[in-house]
């Protein structure tokens, strides 16, 4: 390989990172750009910057209440959801029980099933039985959605050397609940976590279910959207680059904290 | 506490097809170093979980201090494990390690942590209680591991390979120590190992095991000099083995007859009787080489066909000039005119011949 | 740990038994209804047990709900074989020519604008598609176009919303997939003559080749189910199946005929998963 042809390879591959970073950040920075626009319209000309849509956001009651029940509902479910996980891989891991197979298969079915589809299902069955539409029927929705997940994180990660591990602490006297929360917990520590901020992201973020099972009290995707049928509105954008401004935060603030343990194991 | 730590009465465990234990017996005395050797395979690891608790056999019982333990989980029984791969807990330091088995007993924090610096001082590694199990070395780790499972003073301390991962000159290091570290505590160590060497550098007793049955059991001396079986012969060291037919036997006399002529030969503890077939083992030193003189039986001439260099002699593999099936491996002086092709004369004595029952 | 008797143990059961019944409860239960609804019939404001198979023979029957399902497959294909396209070579250029220390840089940005919020995200590519968007006012001022381009509210805004979705998602699952390749394979490769298309074609390809399948099988299913993006995005000219299926539930309160067309968007889904299954597998460590 000669030394043009290897600096012409690079070219061609950092013209094409730049030009897929674009199409990736392009509605991200309309987003944001148009939050400050000083007009009526989140479109061009961008007639000058201003805090107003910012502070339309916070004054609205009923985007402040929605953020809040999106985060009861996000960490509520999360918490289930990873309990639930937890114990199941466990149980599944370490213990020889019948058809494991068929166990695992049925725990990670709802993976292959689109929300839209699980939404309904659970609509039609609270339907039936009387239960209201209500931030905790969502919530049951989405513990369907991330059990699967946090299962599945969870299960990978219990390898034979842990369970020789956990054997050991067994061997010294650890009852069946101190190995859980002495040695097996905190050892799965990262998988536990990856699982449960996985599921906050999900939760927080998702849609549908919460559009169908939720009534007066609704997430803040479900209010955003009643707020995206007004049509263009650069409070839409001041909404969605807060919470994109938030989330980045978090990721960030997060890559730098597991980097930083990263280093030190 | 009675003078048998561990006894084990007719313990069978199969998996599936497999017979990993077979009417096993053995009893391990108080106080003692004893090691389970044999091939992968053997039941040496399943015995040791069957003693551990880990396993409950399908069939026996084990007895520790004299009181049944046989379905009695690991935590209840007087016995520790140090497993091959150590287990060490990865989230906890050195010592939240070693002082785990006493917090499960609920011993207070000052008395756990006190406790934990006396076995890590025991083991060699004062002073590193606040370290986590990634930044030690593997020998360092095989000592925590050690100093956890002492750390509860268990009266029998199960040892499943736990040299088997360090390479070869740490590993002798550790034979040492260990063997030191249960001279001072004086608790009954169960150690496993498929190392011949080891067995007999560490073990006051050694139970040599092959296809789920203990073959021969006895101090490393008994079992290399005068080994029960025909298995245990070829297993630990090595030897050269003559098949051979008893003529006849009279008082403490045998009259054996082999391929390469017939030896007078003392019973050296054998039970062989007239008419058995038998075969004779013997090791590489006890081969008398070049001039047979004296009390020295004549095998007849073999020529060397080759030569390996072990230090502190040479072991010549040699074809005899005669038998086919007989392949002496003889012990030849470290410096030496001898080479591949020559041929020498070949003898022993006959109290060197171990004659064992052929079970082939 | 075996015990000696056939002694049943619960012990083990109680770990699994919580998510199990979770499952069962608000998954299969809930699947069984609207499995058995799918056979019942709406008659006015009521739900009649008419059990027949009339709301299926109406998918057939009724060219708009077969043109929904076709829509949908289409876009989904579409977007799927594009965003692996995009994807592949963005992430090999991550893992390959993004010095080390810089690589998780590299990627979080990447998959940054993965955290706005997701009904956000269509929303922002209509700022950026209509006819008084960014792409328009640029083309128009800079002379290119006289006329603005009907970009927004089409099908192309529908698989550019989704392209921008899954291109961030399979970017990293390549990679993942790219970094976790010992180099000796493709030092193998070299040493045994091969030259870098030829390795990429041979070894780097079909080893990275179930873990895109992975990532096709998840795009398939997001993209095939989701609602947000053709509604945002799609306009009046044609409709998606979850358009359709919430149509049924959202003006009609028909929710046999919703489940129907929901049960046969499953089956069109469990046919895709028998496709990937073999690349598909749930392993521990």
């Amino acid at each position: 390989m000669t030394m043009r042809g290897t600096s012409w390879r690079t070219a061609a591959s950092a013209l094409y990172a730049v030009l897929v970073y674009g199409f990736i950040f392009l509605p991200v920075v309309v987003l944001v750009l148009f939050s400050f626009q000083d007009g009526r319209f989140p479109i061009p000309p961008f007639e000058g910057f201003s805090l107003r849509w910012y502070e339309a956001v916070l004054a609205d009651s009923r985007l402040m209440e929605a953020l809040a029940n999106s985060i009861v509902v996000a960490v509520g479910s999360s918490l289930v959801a990873v309990l639930l996980g937890f114990l199941a891989a466990y149980g599944l891991a370490r213990f020889a029980l019948p058809a494991k197979g068929v166990q695992r298969a049925l725990l990670t079915a709802p993976l292959t099933v689109s929300y839209l589809i699980i939404g309904m299902g659970l609509l039609i069955t609270f339907n039936f039985i009387g239960f209201p539409k209500s931030l905790l029927a969502a919530g049951i929705g989405h513990v369907v959605i991330n059990l699967p997940l946090c299962f599945a994180i969870i299960y990978s990660q219990m390898g034979d050397h842990q369970a020789n591990i956990e054997k050991a602490a067994r061997d010294l006297g650890a009852s069946e609940w101190q190995v859980i929360t002495l040695v097996t917990a905190p050892m799965l520590w990262p998988a536990l976590f990856a699982a449960f901020f996985l599921s906050m992201t999900f939760s927080w973020d998702e849609f549908i279910i919460s559009f169908l099972l939720t009534r007066f009290d609704v997430t803040l995707p479900v209010e955003i959207w009643s707020l995206l049928r007004s049509g263009l509105n650069p409070k839409t954008n001041a909404v969605g680059s807060l919470v994109f401004g938030i989330s980045a935060v978090l990721v960030v603030v997060l890559e730098l904290v597991v980097l930083r343990k990263g280093r030190r194991a | 506490m009675s003078a048998t730590a561990v006894d084990v009465k007719n313990v069978t465990h199969r998996y599936e097809a497999f017979t990993a234990l077979a009417d096993v017996s053995l009893t391990v005395p108080t106080g003692s170093y004893t090691v389970f050797l044999g091939p992968s395979g053997s039941g040496k690891t399943t015995l040791l979980s069957v003693i551990g608790g880990f396993l409950v056999p399908q069939a026996g019982s084990v007895l520790i201090n004299g009181a049944d333990m046989t379905a009695v989980p690991p935590a209840k029984r007087p016995t520790t494990t140090v497993f091959q791969d150590y287990a060490l807990f990865p989230h906890m330091t050195i010592g939240a390690n070693v002082a785990f088995g006493l917090r499960m007993r609920g011993i207070g924090s000052k008395e756990r942590m006190r406790r934990a610096h006396e076995m890590l001082e025991l083991v060699g590694l004062k002073g590193s209680e606040a370290k986590r199990p990634h930044e030690l070395s593997g020998g360092q780790r095989q000592r925590v591991a050690l100093a956890r499972a002492l750390a509860v003073e268990p009266s029998v301390l199960l040892l499943d390979e736990p040299l088997g991962a360090l390479d070869l000159k740490l590993r002798r290091q550790m034979q040492a120590e260990l063997k030191a570290i249960q001279r001072e505590v004086g608790t009954s160590f169960v150690h496993v190992t498929h190392d011949q060497e080891e067995a007999m550098a560490i073990g006051d007793t050694i139970v040599v095991m092959s296809h789920g049955r203990i073959e021969d059991m006895g101090t490393p001396e008994r079992v290399y000099l005068k080994p029960a079986t025909l298995f245990a012969a070829g297993f630990m060291g090595q030897s050269s083995f003559l098949k051979g037919k008893v003529r006849w036997r009279t008082g403490g006399r045998l009259d054996i007859e082999t391929p390469v002529g017939r030896l007078p030969l003392p019973l050296n503890g054998s039970g062989a009787d007239t008419g058995d077939d038998v075969v004779l083992s013997i090791r590489p030193e006890h081969f008398v080489v070049g001039a047979v003189e004296g009390a020295a039986l004549s095998l007849g001439s073999a020529t060397v066909e080759d030569m390996t260099f072990a230090g502190a002699h040479h072991l010549a593999v040699m074809r005899h000039e005669t038998v086919d099936s007989f392949r002496p491996m003889v012990q030849m002086p470290q410096t030496g005119e001898t080479t591949p092709g020559t041929t020498v004369a070949l003898g022993v004595l006959p109290e060197d011949v171990v004659i064992l029952k052929d079970d082939s | 740990m075996a015990a000696r008797g056939q002694r049943f143990d619960l012990g083990p059961w109680g770990f699994v038994a919580p998510a199990l019944l979770w499952t069962a409860a608000f998954f299969v239960a809930p699947f069984v209804v609207m499995a058995v609804v799918s056979l019942w019939e709406r008659i006015g404001t009521d739900l009649v047990a008419s059990w027949s198979f009339a709301n299926y023979l109406k998918f057939f029957e009724r060219g708009h709900f077969l043109e929904a399902m076709l829509n949908s497959l289409e876009v989904t294909v579409i977007v799927t074989v594009t965003s692996i396209l995009l994807a592949y070579p963005f992430a090999w250029i991550i893992a390959e020519k993004v010095p080390p220390r810089l690589q998780r840089m590299a990627l979080v940005l990447a998959i940054l604008p993965f955290w706005t919020s997701y009904v956000v995200r269509s929303y922002s590519w209509l700022l950026v598609l209509a006819n008084n968007g960014i792409i328009n006012e640029t083309l128009l001022s800079i002379g290119l176009i006289a006329e603005p381009l009907d970009l927004a509210n089409s099908r192309t805004a529908t698989v550019i919303g989704f392209v921008h979705f899954f291109v961030m998602l399979l970017t990293l699952t390549i990679y993942a997939n790219l970094v976790q390749l010992s180099p000796n394979y493709r030092k193998a490769a070299a040493d045994l003559g091969a030259g870098p298309l030829s390795t990429f074609w041979f070894v780097v390809l079909p080893l990275t080749l179930p873990g895109i399948m992975v990532g096709a099988f998840l795009t398939f299913v997001l993209c095939i189910g989701d609602y947000i993006t053709p509604q945002v995005l799609g306009g009046n000219n044609e409709l998606l199946m979850p358009q359709v299926i919430m149509l049924q539930i959202g003006r009609r309160a028909d929710f046999p005929t919703a489940s129907a067309l929901a049960i046969l968007l499953m089956i069109v889904v469990t046919i895709a998963y028998l496709g990937f299954a073999r690349w598909i597998r749930l392993e521990r460590a």
